[in-house]
């Protein structure tokens, strides 16, 4: 279902930077309620002890302190995590998995097993004084042995986490897809190599903060800066066993910012709402930055064993990968902290041919911090760990890597991998080659030598990266329970103004400018005449938040506009007193203008004050009311998008620095809703994944304390910094939703590090390095050449 | 003190932060709280013609002394040609470090109008941004500068009248 709309596409600046450019941005921070009271939470000095006992009496008694909430009190009120329906059904999948389930309260009950683990929380008048009585909390502690290192925690006498496991294994999985062992046995060349990923994410400017207001006449409000309010309303719904209606769950109008951290179910919030219940007085909660470094913003942590076979003509026949990921305790984030690694694993294969797979996945629990969902779920580490290896492929074989990627693209569309991941459309190989050709790789290798001689080491790394777009209700439904379609909600009132009403929020993405972008250019009316509701559980239709198919709604919106046209052309027939159809009219300038004979036409506004005030006017049979719902899934698996990433980067063997002197992405979106905004998505996510592979990393130290826990010591990238990124198109319309678009955003820094890494590995080419750890930090690299 | 041109008087504790005191006793909610040690500048204000970072400050220390945040830029109802330039050049998503970005180029167009691209960089080290990538940020600066360029003496002078 391709689109004519007039805006559709079009790079309009956003309707919401007005407020935001004022200071008045809608952010959690900035909501006020009367009687407000504000939580701080008491965190582990330790990475793992037994709490021996905790003494809140002196805390309670403190000037301003309202309430102190422990462990204790929270099994008595609420069943343990993880509930049952927050746990993803691999075994429906592999029925040979092994899942350990950790069990344990949003605040800690007789252990902690990471540092900054929540024990209690105060509640007060004033934040300064929450915070005073902190001191006062006596907590006796009985420090157990650390683990922080996921191949130690996998030894067989390593101190376990969970007393009642056999092992710290929480997820295991081995599948063969295809016959890899054939494929590896009749190969020409077989190459293999470990990678490492560290642990970095994707923190966003503004914190998590949560504000719970309960009385017993209207229920529950819970302002969430979240990505998914429907998750929130229906975790608490089956947590504080309140009924879904009497939950009313809200995302403020402005987030600021997320990368997947703000998509889940947290400890904290749990343990706010349940306050602001208990105590029925509005309570506040502001993530601070340490809070949220240490436990709501990482993620990554993983080791690839992986090795590739080939044949002598550079055809990869099989890859198999053993992956040990640190996932931390195991809970106090999204799905376990085992889900990116597993879909990671999945994807493995990338945008490439590869016909016999095996992989084994290892996630071992530590007591390092909970792992989060960060922009590129799951697929950062396996990009580095493939791109590397084919680079050392094709230096082995003594094969341009240009060439060995080109032979085994993905160049049929629609493709299946034997992991099972469909790919719908797109033009791999062409956007391979556009890359290529904007980089002039030939030139550039003629400069390399040149700049060689004169004691400069520049090189070159070109890598493709398939990025999900979209998610059909099918897997999720059967995995999680949780149906993936879009939904908007659109009226027209009497003025002929229009409002959408989705279940989305927007981090910084645009969403009131993209929906009223296209609605606006279906029903032909200006984009300040469309009004978009999101996020509050009370006023939108029940759907899923802003992750994994971030366009769903925009589909969804489009086939609800097309409804309300068919009732305004049918309406204005009607009044015009000719036999047309939707088709015969054009919807243009707020007016409805029959095609035939454009002196005929009725403007929106007349035919709403029709349809919604004089009903003796409709047509027999016509209700009155302009207002339709629409809904969309995919009617496919997936979607999938490339982004080819070419970097040119020159190292200095003295100092490791690395300096990026160009980053060209070519970008397939399907087809773009709104240009402007979809180029800003590729600059700020190539620039996250250039941050996380030059300059973030969560350091611990052996007794697992976080060493840099501030932004002063764990480092964003900063505008002194930053490349400049060069954004072409190749964009190719995917078939299977209402815009031709797909979601955009989410995947765009996992080929980052791979592209860098490559560049980095080419420019020292004299120096036979192997680059194969990240974070590609001066020291790492000064290192690798001094070796 | 001042905030924006209008007087204040409240009394507070001496542990105030000002980014506290702007945000709960001025109702200055451009003033954003991020890092909170001084590092990303979304806290940034201008005190006594100073950019400062708000959250590392006592509300006490500056006592009567003249605050100019976000809220004070526009005049009459019309943009900042700083709030122009970012809004026609997408230089913000979410939006948190805006605030601070602005301040900070206000503090840089008010000493150099036209900066270089390098001396932007230069300048705007101190606000981090996770958003945009910072080149829509350079652009906007770069309007703004061009668009002040452009205007009468007394227009200018209105424009940096903090």
């Amino acid at each position: 279902m391709s689109s004519t709309n007039p805006l559709l596409g079009a790079p309009i600046k956003r309707k919401e930077d007005l407020r935001i450019l004022l200071g008045k941005g809608e952010y959690i921070g900035n909501i006020k309620l009367s009687n407000m009271h504000y939580g701080v939470f008491l965190r582990s000095p330790y990475a793992h002890a037994l709490i021996k006992s905790i003494d809140v009496a002196d805390a309670k008694k403190q000037k301003g302190v309202v309430d102190v909430i422990t462990g204790e009190e929270l099994q008595k009120r609420m069943p343990p995590m993880i509930l049952e329906d927050f746990v993803p059904r691999l075994w429906l999948l592999n029925p040979e998995v092994k899942f350990n389930i950790p069990k344990y309260y949003p605040l800690a009950l007789g252990k902690v097993r990471y540092f900054g683990e929540p024990l209690a929380l105060v509640i007060a008048k004033d934040p300064y004084l929450a915070t005073d009585a902190l001191e006062l909390i006596q907590v006796d502690y009985e420090p157990l042995p650390v683990i922080v290192d996921a191949e130690e925690a996998l030894k067989e006498k390593a101190p376990k986490l969970y007393d009642h496991w056999d092992s710290n294994v929480e997820y295991y999985e081995k599948k063969n897809f295809g016959d890899p062992d054939k494929a590896f046995s009749n190969a020409d060349y077989i190459f293999s190599e470990k990678f490492y990923t560290h642990r970095c994410g994707g923190s966003p400017m503004e914190t998590r903060g949560c504000i719970s207001s309960y009385d017993p006449i209207s229920g529950l409000t819970v302002w969430i800066t979240t990505q998914r309010p429907f998750q929130w309303r229906d975790a608490f719904s089956k947590i504080l066993n309140l009924p879904p209606e009497r939950i009313r769950v809200i995302a403020p109008n402005d987030i600021g910012g997320s990368f997947g951290t703000k998509a889940s179910i947290y400890s904290e919030e749990l343990v706010i709402a349940y306050a602001g219940l208990k105590i029925q007085k509005p309570v506040k909660w502001i993530e601070s930055r340490t809070e949220n470094l240490t436990t709501s913003t990482q993620a990554r942590e993983e080791s690839h064993y992986l090795q590739i076979a080939l044949t002598k003509d550079g055809i990869i026949t099989g890859l198999k990968d053993k992956i040990i990921a640190n996932v931390g305790p195991g809970y106090g984030g999204v799905y376990l902290g085992m889900l990116m690694t597993w879909l990671g694993a999945y994807l493995i294969h990338n945008a490439y041919k590869i016909p016999n797979i095996g992989i084994e996945v290892i996630c071992a629990v530590t007591n390092k911090g909970p792992l989060q969902p960060s922009r590129a779920f799951g697929s950062m580490p396996p990009r580095f760990a493939l791109e590397r290896l084919l680079d050392i492929a094709a230096k082995e074989m003594k094969m341009d890597r240009v060439e060995l990627r080109l032979k085994n693209l993905i160049d049929n569309f629609p493709y299946t991998s034997p992991t099972g991941i469909f790919h719908d459309a797109g033009d791999y190989i062409g956007a391979f080659k556009k890359c290529v050709r904007i980089l002039d790789y030939e030139k550039f290798k003629r400069e390399q030598e040149e700049l060689r001689k004169q004691g400069r080491y520049i090189g070159i790394g070109i890598v493709p990266a398939i990025e999900i777009g979209g998610l059909s209700s099918g897997l999720q439904v059967l995995l999680e329970s949780i149906p993936t379609y879009g939904v908007a909600h659109i009226r027209i009132d009497w003025d002929g103004k229009v409002t959408v009403s989705v279940p989305d929020v927007s981090t910084g993405t645009g969403h009131e400018t993209i929906l009223s972008q296209i609605v606006a250019g279906e029903i032909g009316v200006k984009i300040d005449e469309v009004k978009v509701i999101k996020g509050d559980t009370a006023l939108c239709p029940y759907g899923q938040g802003w992750y994994a198919q971030p366009a769903r709604n925009a589909s969804a919106a489009i086939i609800a506009a097309r409804r309300i046209k068919e009732k305004l052309a049918k309406l204005a027939a009607h009044l015009m007193k000719i036999d047309a159809k939707m088709e015969d009219f054009t919807f243009s300038d707020g007016f409805v203008i029959y095609n035939k004979d454009k002196s005929k036409k009725m403007s929106i506004y007349e035919l709403a004050k029709v349809a919604i005030l004089d009903p003796t006017k409709l047509p027999n049979g016509m209700e009155p009311g302009l207002e339709s719902i629409a809904y969309h899934d995919l009617k496919v698996p997936t979607l999938f998008s490339i982004d080819v990433h070419g970097v040119i980067a020159e190292v200095s063997p003295n100092t490791g620095k690395i300096k990026i002197h160009r980053y060209v992405v070519v970008d397939d979106s399907g087809k773009p809703i709104n240009e402007l905004l979809l180029k800003g998505q590729i600059q700020g996510g190539m620039s996250l994944g250039v941050s996380n592979a030059l300059s973030e990393e969560f350091v611990y130290d052996e007794n697992g304390i976080l060493q840099n826990p501030t932004l002063m010591d764990y480092g964003f990238i900063n505008i002194a910094e930053a490349p400049k990124i060069e954004i072409y198109e190749h964009h190719v319309p995917t078939p299977y939703t209402a815009t031709g678009g797909k979601g955009k955003g989410e995947g765009l820094p996992m080929g980052v590090p791979a592209a860098i890494a490559n560049a980095v590995e080419d420019a020292l080419s004299p120096f036979s390095v192997r680059i194969t750890e990240l974070p590609l930090s001066p020291e790492k690299i000064w290192k690798v050449i001094h070796k | 003190m001042k905030v924006n041109g209008v007087l204040v008087e409240e009394e507070v504790e001496p542990r105030m932060l000002l980014s506290d005191f702007l945000r709960e006793k001025v109702d200055a909610l451009s003033v954003n709280v991020s890092c909170g040690v001084g590092r990303c500048g979304s806290c940034s204000v201008i005190l006594n013609g100073k950019l400062v970072k708000s959250c590392l400050i006592f509300a006490a220390m500056a006592n009567e002394g003249h605050i100019v945040t976000v809220e004070g830029l526009a005049k009459d109802g019309e943009l900042h040609a700083i709030q122009k330039g970012f809004w026609e050049n997408h230089a913000l998503q979410c939006g948190f470090c805006t605030s601070g970005f602005l301040m900070a180029t206000y503090s840089l167009l008010k000493k150099n109008l036209t900066p270089s691209e390098e001396e932007i960089r230069e300048f705007l080290k101190g606000n981090l941004c996770r958003c945009t990538g910072y080149t829509n940020i350079i652009d906007a600066i770069k309007y703004a500068s061009e668009t002040l360029t452009g205007i009468p003496k007394d227009k200018l002078k209105e424009a940096f009248r903090w």
